[in-house]
């Protein structure tokens, strides 16, 4: 049956996630997966393989703006895309054997802790950047080697902020862990990404998230390569989504390097408690059958 | 070519080549009422979009190779197998549901 009604909803539901996936550095599949199981009623996993072609469309559409405006660390995506599409791997086939309410507390639990360690650290980073400590981080082996130390311009604190890459192994094996989560909730794994390069590895926030951007694509394909073999894609669904992120995602990548970090952290923090909640509603349901407000 | 030049070029040549084709194939599902062959141009546009990444890790491979760099080349190929590997598992999974 043809619904255009429903396919242009889901296209304008896409397109704000784009636009917010570009700003967080998010695949926008913590948007599109709630979006869908709440909203459209689609089932978790049917969900979570749309979301995933929309994550590789964002990052795609994305990722080429923010390297063009040279924000993104090309050499520090690659080092952490080998543990990533590893743990994207590992994460596709436990998709197929987990049960529903299991990944919904999953992400539930992952987007409450996240959400308030975006809060806690928003003020803090624009000092960092006020004060050049980006530059004082003493890089080790693997980040000299990889020559991962970069700079940018960030337009909205008017100055090139330089930085220094460290604890490489430890922000590597978090990318493993990103990897999997990825896979098991339909989510690019950004939301773990950014505050991992940020927080662990002295990367400042708008080149973690141009980063995350870029590479989410990698960690989701490996996954949605996986599901469209499968048959798990359902390409109708998927095109309302894909045309949406593409053009949420372009406007994104033009919006977020003119608005200041603190902000930029605080709204993240925000938007992750309430979906966490959400989430939380969804997997009681399924557990339970117990309807909470709002789902 | 600099290895941000090829990313960047492998990356807006996929989006605008499968933005494309879903264009399409939401223009011919829309315009038939479902009856088109609409699954035929959204398969390929769906491929193309999910192969990207992959295309976007070999240009810079190639690019690192080529200028040198070979710590990078090394890592962009084990990112590259990785990924063919997942390619291959989904086939093999593939067959056996069926």
């Amino acid at each position: 049956m043809v619904n255009l009604v429903f396919m242009f909803t889901l296209l304008a539901f896409a397109a704000s996630a784009g636009f917010i996936g570009a700003l967080f550095g998010l695949g926008g599949g913590i948007v599109i997966v709630p979006v869908l199981t709440v909203f459209f009623h689609l089932p978790i996993k049917e969900a979570v393989a749309v979301s995933i072609v929309g994550v590789v469309a964002t990052s795609t559409a994305g990722g080429s703006r923010y390297v063009e405006q040279g924000i993104t660390n090309v050499r520090l995506s690659i080092f952490l895309e080998v543990a990533t599409t590893l743990g994207a791997l590992t994460g596709a086939f436990l998709t197929l054997i987990t049960p529903s309410f299991v990944l919904f507390f999953l992400l539930a639990a992952l987007l409450f802790s996240m959400s308030i360690l975006q809060i806690k650290t928003s003020k803090v980073e624009s000092e960092k950047i006020r004060e050049d400590k980006f530059m004082i981080a003493k890089e080790d082996f693997i980040s000299k080697k990889l020559s991962l130390a970069g700079g940018y311009y960030d337009e909205a604190e008017k100055k090139t902020v330089k930085y220094g890459v460290n604890r490489s192994f430890l922000g590597f094996s978090a990318s493993y862990f990103a990897g999997v989560v990825s896979a098991l909730l339909g989510i690019g794994g950004g939301v773990l990404k950014v505050p991992f390069m940020n927080q662990i590895m002295n990367v400042p926030i708008k080149v973690a998230v141009a980063t995350s951007k870029f590479m989410i694509g990698v960690t989701a394909s490996t996954a949605a390569l996986l599901y469209f073999f499968s048959g798990l894609v359902d390409l109708v669904t998927v095109t309302p989504v894909v045309l949406g992120i593409t053009l949420g995602a372009i406007t994104g990548t033009l919006a977020m390097n003119k608005i200041r970090v603190r902000k930029l952290k605080l709204a993240f923090g925000l938007l992750l408690l309430y979906f966490s909640y959400l989430m939380i509603a969804k997997g009681v349901y399924a557990a339970l059958g117990l309807r909470l407000v709002g789902v | 070519m600099d290895v941000n030049k090829a990313v960047y070029i492998t990356l807006t040549a996929g989006m605008i080549i499968s933005f494309s084709l879903f264009s399409i194939g939401f223009g011919i599902y829309a315009a038939t009422e479902g009856k088109g062959r609409y699954m035929e141009v959204l398969s390929i546009a769906t491929m193309t979009l999910i192969l990207t990444p992959l295309t976007r890790v070999a240009a810079a491979f190639s690019a690192f190779t080529r200028n040198k760099e070979l710590s990078n080349a090394l890592t962009s190929l084990i990112v590259l197998t990785v990924m063919l590997l997942s390619l291959i598992l989904g086939m093999i999974y593939h067959v056996k549901v069926k």
